[in-house]
């Protein structure tokens, strides 16, 4: 019926085509006067065909001239003739040819496809010849030249590899986790051979890192290296589109610098093997989905359970449960992930080497540098919005504490990070606000401290550190992250420790405590290490049996964990030790740290400074004990370990120069005396300035020495100098003050500076009541200074004045 | 031209080849036959379709009419190919990459396969006149010889072709166009 009608239209359209067109309508009429459809139909075609040529049918067919020009195969080029369709990409088509003369071999030839201007190709392609000549390793197929074919289309001649794309071949062998990232491992070290030699691919992917059976095993070869740069018309010029409209790379493996016309870099090639790690992990790209953000593609596990339908068969390819997959994706290997396909180049790993350095911690189990995206660069943020604040800080001190604490926080230890790891996707917002938190709370707590507006212009460590202690409790904010607050807790409780402020550091100390032990048990490795940080908070206070009962408890939990030899148990006996012989249990003192140094010592050289501040704790005991032999030849070997353990001039070799300086006073050997104390003063200047409290026990032990060699006028000059630093590091009535004007009391009359001896005299007697400095000794010094100077000085009544002091 | 009593099928194909190679350039460029083009993919993905064949050769006109409805389908196939990796049924496949298929190619791949679509309406209509199209349009033969192989006069072409045009590209709609 249809063909009939069409016969119809067809005779009617011919009898009318030919006509003016004004005449048709008449003339259709009256040929088919029954069928008003049919007529208006033959009209149209008429009058379509007047309009020559037609858009569409006179023109040839789309994609023929493409087609035409095309090579094919047994076409030579140059010496090589083509022999088969090898592949298709975006530049155009791969062939493998064969060359016969001089020498048979196979060669890969990628036919770059019209449209490219072939002189630039090759000249930008010559730039770089020098440089990818020097590409010389097993994982890089090399180009070995280009030219242009007659047509005038560029060619590039490279290594034929019979292989297949590295996803192919991981899904053909079902290769689990483990087994891809150690083939990503060739990969990785493959561009950065080209890296450290100057040459950036630009362009990896999947279809570019081919796989080869070999005999050692599956092999991996990168090809087309130097052709991404080559094809790049703008390399010198401002915008990516090519004249075809196309980029030149490919946009879903592409670094976002390059899609944006920058230039790229080492760390593009960074990004672009992230792109294809994820690929090999998930078995998709991370921005395949439409509508994913660059800045912010979800982590691999999170993708790989989101894609429930497609799971099943991706877990197959990697010969493991779907489970399996998304636990061992989640935590670290998402985080190195994601940190190589970060949108800011400066976030991603610097270089392809740490990029595998950090999957190969991964495979062996051992802590990765990547850290939860968010965390780095709230982190980074942090630092950069403060440095400038950090660096002015009156004290350098308080600088010092706001580093250690901000390290503390954001390097949160191994056994948290894999609490973290449990659950990556929820973590994530959680370590978000935990960093927040902790950063709100260095600005506010620490750093305000710091802030002369808050404490004035010349604060000091002592003052930060404590009004940070002040401040952490009821924090706002703090107490929805309790293990951030323990460690800050524990940071600052350590500062205060060594600062001396024993009390303050016991306060701030035990309840980080006592919520690790609460949330992570008594025996954790963490509620271990605040116990330590806890017992030498009391050693300072001076709760000595409270510090000796935490280190006890801490040495058990150890022993248990990690056994009786191992470096943290020891080194907790060596602090038991410590407060034996504080405690004067001296025997009990003596077994610990020998036990302490005998296990040390079959430790190796890392332990070395621990093994020396056992044996320094053991020379201690022994000068307490009046073992002085044994003390000195200790001290002795102790002092010629230092400089290489602690550098030359170190505040340990002036410590042990003092103890040196002790033992042979006490030996009476005070010219060698005066020459310790002389050596470990001088250091201690060198080291911590003339200001420094530690130097008053130098200065005050050998002012004995020069007195027992009959230098009074030295002698005195020490105490003098003793005194100005206590005044200055302890204030005018501290007793290391009072005890130093003793002292220059008793040889200011020695000396016949009467008047001076007078004015020490009285501020130590005015001051003494309430101290360890008992005021008879000092009355008794005064009466010996009135009656030397009433017979230096007669008839002046000084006798008179001995009276109050009990002389007369 | 060619004694028919010496032709084997390797030596038609051979000889064949480059004939058509001319024609179909011909066809493309405008230019008389005999100017010096290389071989090209179309002629032999038709040539290898053709070699596949166990049809008889029965000659000439066989091979002709054969080698343009080979042509027509390596287009079409090349053009759903692309269509289909647009629609994202390519993922995961390299051997055409998704990523670099330029939007432009996608007008005239969809133009090319309505084309192709109303072609066969036509035939079904009129089968002579879905074969003058073929060999014209995709085989770029003459219309003399297109008659030859349909074995009906030039006249006869000439009208169904004119026809055949103005149906098609109405069928089409007046917007569409390959851009060339």
């Amino acid at each position: 019926m249809d063909n009939k009608r069409h016969q119809q239209l067809h005779t009617l359209f011919e009898a009318l085509i030919d006509l003016d067109p004004a005449e048709r309508a008449a003339r259709a009429q009256s040929l088919c006067p029954d069928d008003e459809s049919l007529r208006h139909e033959a009209i149209e075609l008429c009058r379509i065909s007047d309009d020559t040529p037609l858009p569409m049918i006179d023109a040839p067919p789309p994609g023929m001239d493409e087609l035409l020009n095309a090579e094919g195969p047994g076409e030579m080029i140059g010496p090589y003739r083509l022999v088969r369709h090898a592949g298709e990409g975006g530049f155009g088509v791969v062939w493998e040819a064969e060359q016969t003369e001089p020498i048979r071999r196979r060669v890969a030839i990628k036919l770059i496809k019209p449209g490219m201007d072939s002189r630039q190709v090759l000249r930008r392609f010559d730039d770089e010849r020098q440089t990818l000549a020097r590409l010389d390793h097993p994982g890089i197929a090399r180009v070995l030249e280009a030219g242009a074919t007659v047509r005038g289309h560029p060619y590039f001649l490279m290594d034929f590899i019979d292989g297949v794309p590295i996803t192919d071949y991981c899904d053909e062998h079902r290769l689990p986790i483990a087994g891809r990232i150690r083939l990503f491992d060739q990969v990785c070290a493959a561009i950065e051979h080209a890296h450290q030699r100057g040459v950036i691919h630009r362009d990896i992917k999947a279809s570019n890192v081919l796989v080869v059976d070999a005999e050692t095993g599956p092999s991996v070869r990168v090809i087309d290296f130097g052709i991404a740069r080559a094809l790049d018309e703008h390399d010198e010029a401002p915008t990516r589109i090519t004249r075809s409209g196309q980029f030149v790379g490919t946009p879903t493996s592409m670094s976002p610098e390059q899609l944006a016309g920058g230039f790229a870099d080492t760390r593009s090639d960074v990004y672009a093997l992230g792109v294809l790690l994820y690929e090999l992990l998930t078995g998709e790209s991370p921005f395949a989905d439409a509508g994913v953000s660059r800045e912010n593609p979800s982590s691999p596990s999170s993708r790989f359970t989101a894609a429930r339908d497609r799971t099943e068969t991706a877990a197959k390819a990697r010969d493991c449960h779907p489970g399996e997959i998304g636990r061992s994706l989640r935590g670290e290997l998402d985080w190195i992930v994601l940190r190589a396909i970060q949108h800011d180049p400066e976030r991603r790993y610097p270089s392809v080497g740490e990029f595998a350095a950090d999957l190969r911690r991964y495979l062996n189990n051992e802590p990765v540098l990547a850290r939860p995206p968010s965390r780095i660069y709230l982190a980074r943020k942090f630092i950069a919005r403060n440095r400038a604040f950090v660096g002015s800080i009156a004290v350098s001190g308080a600088a010092l504490v706001v580093a250690s604490v901000v390290s503390v926080s954001f390097a949160i230890s191994e056994a948290q990070q894999r609490r973290v790891a449990q659950d990556a996707l929820t973590q994530a917002d959680r370590e978000n606000r935990i960093a927040q938190v902790t950063s709100e709370f260095m600005t506010e707590g620490l750093i305000a401290a710091a802030r002369p507006d808050q404490l004035g212009r010349d604060v000091k460590m002592r003052d930060a550190a404590r009004f940070a202690a002040d401040r952490i409790d009821g924090y706002k904010g703090l107490e929805e992250a309790p293990e951030v607050e323990a460690t800050v807790r524990l940071s600052i409780g350590k500062t205060l420790g060594q600062l001396s402020e024993g009390e303050a550091a016991v306060k701030i100390t035990e309840p980080a405590y006592a919520f690790r032990r609460k949330t992570l048990g008594e025996n954790d490795p963490e509620t271990l290490a605040a116990l330590i940080d806890l017992g030498a908070s009391y050693r300072v206070a001076g709760m000595r049996a409270e510090a000796l009962d935490a280190y006890q408890r801490a040495e058990q939990g150890y022993e248990m964990l990690y056994g009786p030899d191992d470096a943290r148990t020891l080194t907790t006996v060596r602090r038991i030790g410590g407060i034996q012989m504080d405690l004067a249990q001296d025997a009990m003192a003596e077994k610990s740290l020998l036990r302490a140094i005998d296990g040390l010592a079959k430790l190796g050289p890392e332990y070395a400074s621990d093994l020396y501040l056992a044996r320094k704790t053991l020379q201690s005991l022994y000068s307490n004990m009046g073992r002085n032999e044994e003390a000195e030849t200790l001290a002795n070997e102790l002092v010629m370990q230092a400089p290489a353990l602690f550098g030359e001039g170190s505040l340990q070799q002036a410590s042990l120069e003092g103890m040196l300086g002790n033992l042979a006073l006490t030996a009476g050997r005070s010219k060698e005396a005066a020459e310790h104390f002389t050596n470990a003063i001088a250091i201690r200047l060198a080291k911590v300035g003339p200001d420094n409290g530690g130097l008053i026990e130098f200065l005050g032990n050998r002012a004995y020495a020069y007195n027992s060699l009959g230098r009074l006028d030295e002698a005195y000059a020490d105490t003098v100098e003793a005194v100005r630093i206590a005044d200055k590091a302890f204030g005018p009535e501290s007793l290391e003050s009072l005890l130093g004007c003793n002292n220059a009391l008793y040889f200011g009359t020695r000396v016949g500076k009467f008047e001076e001896a007078e004015r020490f005299g009285l501020r130590a007697w005015k001051n003494a009541p309430g101290t360890r400095l008992p005021q008879q000794q000092v009355g008794a010094n005064l009466v010996d200074l009135y009656q030397a100077w009433e017979k230096a000085d007669p008839g002046k009544g000084h006798v008179e004045q001995a009276a109050p002091y009990g002389g007369g | 031209m060619v004694d028919e009593e010496g032709w084997s099928s390797d030596r038609l194909l051979e000889l064949l080849y480059d004939e058509l190679r001319e024609l179909a350039a011909a066809r493309l460029r405008r230019l008389p036959p005999g100017s010096t083009l290389q071989p090209t993919a179309l002629v032999h993905e038709a040539y290898m379709r053709l070699a596949g064949d166990d049809d008889a050769w029965s000659g000439r006109a066989h091979f002709f009419g054969a080698a343009a409805r080979a042509m027509r389908n390596v287009l079409i196939d090349r053009a759903r190919r692309r269509a289909a990796a647009r629609y994202g049924g390519g993922r995961n496949r390299i051997t055409l990459d998704t990523g670099m298929l330029g939007l432009p190619k996608q007008a005239e791949d969809e133009t090319l396969l309505a084309l192709d679509e109303a072609l066969d309406r036509l035939t079904a209509l009129n089968e002579r006149q879905g074969q003058a199209v073929v060999l014209l349009y995709y085989g770029g033969l003459t219309q003399q010889q297109a008659a030859e192989l349909l074995g009906v006069s030039t006249r006869t072409v000439e009208r169904d072709w004119r026809f055949a045009k103005a149906w098609l590209q109405r069928e089409l709609g007046p917007g569409a166009s390959t851009g060339e």
